[in-house]
């Protein structure tokens, strides 16, 4: 089988996990897979169930050929069926492996590939919720490792029938041999056995004690490494270094334990087999001595047969622990196969007209988690190629009503939504989405040239028209001084673009798209306030006539908009003209003299005394992240 | 008994160039590895002794395996049988405690060669100046300081260990064959010559395949890591199956790689060459003893110690698998350790006057790697003690100017003078004990607010910190918190708005008091509280010295001592705000364009933009 080497970690099962289904369900489910290759895994495991039982033959031929050397009329003759025999056994045992080897390859790689494909394309039209909760790292795990640790288990399973196999026929045939030598191999079972458990004990808590020093000193580089610049802008690599130092001394002491118990556990196993066999020689001489039974030939093959079985012992018992954790994989991938799926269009769903693009809110009301109302009856039209700016407070739910709910990401609680006068329910997402376009708060690049991410949402667009775009948004001069122009590289998320140099390729991105109706969500609050003035403007002229949402940042904003409106904890407030809003000395005006009049001024006249004291974005948050980013101890200076 | 202080090649001390000192000492990657067996040679040779008497001892049991049942065949249950089994036990007594011992401080050895390589990696890297990490992802980076580290001492402890108990086991066994008998011997040496040749070039066949699967699954982690980050942004476009076309052909080319490696271990050749020489002696063993060459208990020893062969030389390959991709992890670490730095510090460095002004000479320059010029022949002077602000398009080249004042990079041509003397001509940690940058994305590490804050000046004292804090305007923000300066910001703390970063930014900033103040202020802040705090705290950071500030902010323009107006690398022009307002059209344009004459109040428009 394959010679592959697995840490430490992996083949003592560290990731214990409570398992929410039981085996036979995992299995059940694991079926809808296994079922198409079902005659190719029979005809491997059938090979397998073979090369074992040639593996228990060639030593009984091997007997067979020792006494019949020690029997008085030896002579080539007689031998030559015994060695012919072997021979051809051993090269049919390689080539029966080899064969079923490729066979279960095979399997276990389409296995993988589909379940894979399956899982990805699962969790790509899953419910938003769910994945907004899960950590992005969180959802690759399951579509990388733990498919990969399922692949893993399915070979093991296969293995784990041929050591059985192994060990119960050697027994058997030991058993036939000699009841008494059976009967003291026996007794080396449990002491290796003992010995594995340990491992598995003590070396579940080092391993687990050396991942977690492992993960700090991991974390102390990355951190070092992406602030590499704040480091040496104030000369202190040195003590980073210092502190890295510090973490890796003590991984490595925790790592000196795995090495104290290595030390104890390998060189036992192989002293105990060793020993074993002196014992069986010695319990045959013994045995000769009294009841002169045993032939050499039958020592021979006690040894050989004592040998056989102590090894797959160990191998078993470390591979029950892989085994669980392939279970618990499959249980998390499970999880994810059942996991809400994301809306899905009504059977008769038409495509979104492109007549009328009016948008209508009717007693829209949504909630995340049920009864946890953010929106609560939102009444509001927008007509055709309105431009509407929305200003509130944070929290006040705009992001929710215009980014997520309009485009559909997710179905409001109660209510509904119409453009036109069709209910968004009702036609195709994929129509939808290809009239609205959104630019969010986070400019989110892709890997990929700079050109490839303009395009992304209209792939067939000609050079021309991205170069157009960009001029008009004044972003064609610094992606021509990037370092390949157009054709520069994102790395990392575009770690060498300033987020204000993000948000216009984003910008840009939805322009050439094309929209017929436009969310902006703060899409220009990364930019430097002359750029923003600049794309602003562009943004006016390209999109006029369409139906837009702006949601609000900056003054400039909201004096071009038609009309504006108001939200305040889930409720739709004020809506009017500036003007209008100004005069009903509600929220808006409260807003717009606190948040807005003043910016870019130059002399307020507040006092610095009289500001409200500010608050925590968001209070400590409960531990989420995977143990190996964070630093337990922390010293505390006096 | 083993434990003997940590042994680094590096003490702590300020200056040094820890590149050099390594490219000088190990010259290459092969010397780098393989240096490793001489940083710890008193362990490496005591476990190797070890394991020489330890595997002798068991080649020796196996051995003995023959002459007890020749006794046992010949004399029954005699005391010579009875010596035999006890000797056996002795040796495996002693073949049990030599072996511990030495996978014992193998191991040791092992560990401290990973940790002390992987210091070594970080030390060397850490110094390497901004033009390697930007070139550099800094996640690959890590991953090769983390992981690839971890290989190479995989590749010492098992797999060198392990090849060589196999290869003096092999030796051993032979040594014991041959006095059996010569052509066994011989035979059954060639065997593992060609054995070991075939396992060699076999490793080296899978061992790319290996690191194929390992980019194959990076690249499939990555892929998902960005869809499910960009989830919105994906829905919106309408492109999930676009993104699942690409996810499934990453996944089908790993599961190609897979059913190839699959394949090779499949036909692993070494094991049927194993095989077929324990079939072939046993023929021959056989004819010998039917024609009383051997005795039985010979031909039995040949047997268990080829079988015992078999049995502990399955790994090999796998064992030189890890070896070779040791080796290679430590060519890739080796390539980034020797990274050629564009950014040369000087041998004999100078010191420059911080008092007099600074002058930028026929500056030109190009980031590393590139041939785009991010700024073309840019010359100014900057009087001591002055204001200067900076202003321009994105790319136009104003923040390019702050990384080269802080010497994150040299000028490819002309040059920057600190009262005459070239910066390029002075050490970089000089420099940056008198210059101070703040950058428009601020950075902070998941530590505490103490921490942060003294990031600049390690030894500050609590007062220190606290009036930085005040002069900063976050002292009160600070004070409100429960656990106060000790509460830890980041992912595992609290989470703090664009603008208190900034503050603690500044906080930082001012503690380290430069002589040069470098500041980019790109983006205004949104609300007016913040708005004002930032104002209040940058004014206090600018006071009694030279600033060099990237803004857009209309009061900074308008109080600076001097603009500079940059375009596409060039200076446009440079002159007070009344001056650029008056004579330079490009400025005009751009007032225009600032917030403040967008205003809805024109008479506050008028009071700023034309207001003289």
């Amino acid at each position: 089988m394959g010679h592959g080497t697995r840490g430490p970690g992996r083949a003592l099962g560290l990731e214990k996990h409570k398992r929410a289904r039981s085996t036979k369900v995992l299995l059940a489910s694991l079926w809808k897979y296994l079922k198409n290759y079902i005659w190719s895994i029979f005809f491997a495991a059938s090979l397998i169930i073979l090369y074992s039982l040639f593996s228990l033959v060639t030593p009984l031929i091997l007997k067979t050929g020792i006494d019949k050397v020690t029997e008085e009329d030896a002579s080539m003759k007689i031998l030559m069926p015994v060695i012919v025999s072997f021979f051809v056994l051993v090269i049919l045992g390689w080539i029966i492996n080899s064969i079923s080897t490729i066979i279960l390859t095979k399997i276990n790689s389409k296995m993988l590939h589909e379940v894979r494909t399956d899982l990805y394309r699962k969790l790509s039209y899953s419910d938003m919720s769910y994945i907004k909760n899960e950590q992005s790292g969180n959802i690759t795990a399951r579509v990388t490792s733990d498919t990969g640790e399922l692949a893993t288990g399915i070979q093991i399973s296969t293995s784990i029938v041929a050591q059985l196999l192994l060990i119960i026929g050697s027994f058997v045939i030991l058993l036939v041999t000699n009841w008494v030598i059976a009967l003291i191999s026996i007794a080396a079972v449990p002491i290796a056995f003992g010995i594995s458990s340990i491992l598995s004990y003590f070396g579940r808590k080092i391993v687990l004690r050396v991942r977690r020093a492992f993960g700090y000193v991991s974390g102390k580089m990355a951190e070092g490494l992406s602030g590499i610049a704040v480091a040496k802008s104030f000369n202190r690599e040195e003590e980073l270094a210092t502190e890295l130092r510090e973490l890796n001394q003590q991984h490595y002491n925790y790592s000196k334990q795995f090495g104290f118990l290595m030390m104890f556990v390998m060189p036992s196993i192989s002293a105990l087999s060793y020993a074993l066999f002196t014992l069986i020689i010695y319990m045959s001489g013994w045995l000769n001595k009294t009841t002169n039974v045993i032939s050499l030939g039958d020592i021979y093959l006690s040894i050989n047969l004592s040998q056989q079985f102590l090894f797959p012992i160990v191998m078993l018992a470390m591979s029950f622990p892989q085994l669980e954790s392939a279970f618990g994989a499959m249980d998390r991938i499970i999880d994810i196969f059942d996991a809400k799926p994301a809306i899905s269009d009504a059977p008769d769903a038409k495509s979104l007209q492109e007549e009328d693009d009016s948008v209508h809110f009717k007693n829209v009301s949504f909630a995340y988690k049920e009864g946890n109302y953010v929106l609560k009856n939102i009444n509001f039209s927008a007509k055709p190629g309105e431009l509407i700016a929305v200003v509130g407070h944070t929290g006040a739910g705009k992001t929710t009503l215009f980014s997520y709910l309009l485009p559909r990401f997710y179905d409001v609680t109660e209510g509904e939504i119409y453009i036109g006068n069709q209910n968004i329910k009702e036609v195709t997402q994929s129509s939808l989405r290809q009239a609205i376009g959104l630019v969010t708060q986070e400019p989110f690049l892709f890997s990929g040239t700079v050109y490839e991410n303009i395009i992304y949402g209209k792939p067939d667009a000609t050079e021309e028209e991205v170069r157009s775009i960009c001029e008009r948004i004044n972003a064609d001069e610094f992606i021509e001084a990037l370092q390949h122009g157009y054709n520069t590289k994102i790395v990392e998320g575009g770690k060498r673009l300033s987020s204000g140099q993000k948000q216009i390729i984003t910008i840009a991105r939805t322009m050439l798209a094309n929209p017929r109706i436009l969310v902006l969500d703060e899409a220009t609050s990364r930019l430097d306030a002359y750029t923003e003035s600049l794309v602003q403007a562009a943004q006016m002229e390209l999109f006029k006539g369409r139906t837009t949402f702006v949601i609000a940042h900056r003054l400039s904003t909201i004096k071009d908009a038609d009309r504006i409106i108001v939200l305040d904890h889930g409720r739709l407030v004020e809506v009017g003209t500036h003007e209008e809003l100004m005069e009903k000395k509600g929220i808006y005006q409260d807003l717009y003299t606190t948040y807005y009049a003043y910016q870019g001024l130059e002399k307020v006249d507040i006092d610095i005394e009289e500001l409200e004291p500010e608050i925590v974005e968001k209070p400590i948050k409960p531990k989420k992240k995977p143990a190996q980013f964070k630093l337990d101890s922390k010293k505390k200076k006096p | 008994m083993f434990v003997k202080k940590t042994k680094s090649v590096y003490q702590k001390s300020m200056y040094i160039d820890k590149q050099s000192l390594i490219i000088e000492k190990y010259k290459n990657a092969n010397k780098w590895f393989w240096s490793a067996l001489l940083r710890y040679p008193f362990h490496y040779l005591i476990g190797f002794l070890l394991l020489i008497v330890s595997t002798y001892l068991t080649v020796n049991t196996t051995a003995l395996i023959g002459t007890a049942l020749d006794y046992l065949h010949e004399e029954g249950f005699s005391t010579n049988f009875n010596k035999t089994i006890t000797l056996m036990l002795i040796f495996v007594l002693f073949s049990w405690i030599a072996q511990s011992l030495s996978v014992y401080v193998w191991a040791i050895a092992s560990f401290r060669i990973q940790r002390d390589m992987r210091q070594e990696f970080y030390e060397v890297i850490q110094q390497h100046s901004m033009a390697f990490f930007d070139i550099n992802d800094s996640g690959i980076i890590l991953s090769m300081g983390m992981n690839e580290i971890n290989s190479i001492r995989l590749a010492f402890n098992p797999a060198l260990r392990m090849l060589l108990s196999s290869v003096v086991g092999i030796i051993i066994s032979i040594f014991f064959l041959w006095r059996a008998d010569f052509y066994i011997g011989i035979s059954i040496s060639i065997a593992f010559i060609i054995y070991f040749v075939i396992a060699w070039i076999y490793a080296g066949k899978v061992g790319p395949i290996r690191k194929k699967l390992a980019t194959d699954l990076s690249e499939l982690s990555s892929l998902s890591q960005e869809m499910f980050k960009g989830i919105d942004t994906v829905r919106s476009f309408d492109n999930e199956e676009k993104e699942i076309a690409k996810f499934e052909h990453v996944s089908y080319r790993y599961a190609e790689d897979m059913k190839k490696e699959g394949y090779l271990s499949a036909f692993y050749w070494p094991a049927l060459i194993t095989v077929v020489f324990t079939a072939g002696a046993f023929a021959y063993g056989s004819w010998m003893v039917v024609n009383n060459y051997f005795t039985i208990g010979t031909l039995i020893t040949i047997l268990a110690l080829l079988m015992s062969l078999n049995r502990q030389n399955f790994m090999i390959p796998a064992r030189l698998i890890m070896l070779q991709g040791g080796i290679q992890n430590a060519k890739r670490l080796w390539a980034k350790i020797s990274f050629q730095d564009p950014l040369i510090e000087p041998s004999d460095p100078l010191t420059g006057n911080w008092d007099k002004g600074i002058e930028f000479r026929n500056v030109n320059f190009a980031y590393p790697g590139t041939s785009k010029y991010s700024l073309r022949d840019v010359s100014f002077k900057i009087p001591v003690g002055a204001r200067v602000a900076l202003i321009g398009g994105p790319g136009s080249g104003k923040s390019t100017i702050l990384k080269l004042l802080l010497r994150l990079y040299d000028p490819n041509e002309g040059a920057i003078f600190v009262n005459g003397t070239p910066l390029n001509q002075m050490h970089t940690k000089y420099i940056r004990q008198h210059v101070t940058l703040v950058e428009q994305e601020i950075f902070l590490f998941s530590d505490t607010i103490r921490a942060n804050i003294s990031f600049s000046k390690p030894d500050a004292t609590d007062e220190e910190i606290r009036i930085a804090a005040e002069r900063a305007q976050i002292a009160q923000f600070i004070e409100s918190l429960p656990q106060k300066y000790d509460t830890v910001i980041g992912e595992r703390g609290v989470t703090l708005s664009g603008g208190q970063r900034q503050r603690i930014a500044i906080a930082r900033a001012l503690l380290s008091n430069p002589k040069l103040l470098l500041l980019d202020d790109s983006t205004s802040a949104v609300d007016i509280k913040t708005e004002l705090r930032l104002r209040y705290a940058m004014e206090e950071l600018m006071k009694g010295r030279t600033s060099v500030v990237v803004t857009q902010r209309l009061t900074t323009l308008v109080e600076a001592d001097m603009i500079i107006l940059m375009k596409k690398g060039k200076v446009v022009d440079i002159g007070t705000h009344e001056e650029l307002l008056s004579r330079c059209e490009e400025y005009q344009f751009m007032c225009k364009h600032l917030p403040i004459n967008n205003g809805l109040e024109p008479s506050v428009a008028e009071s700023v933009g034309g207001g003289r």
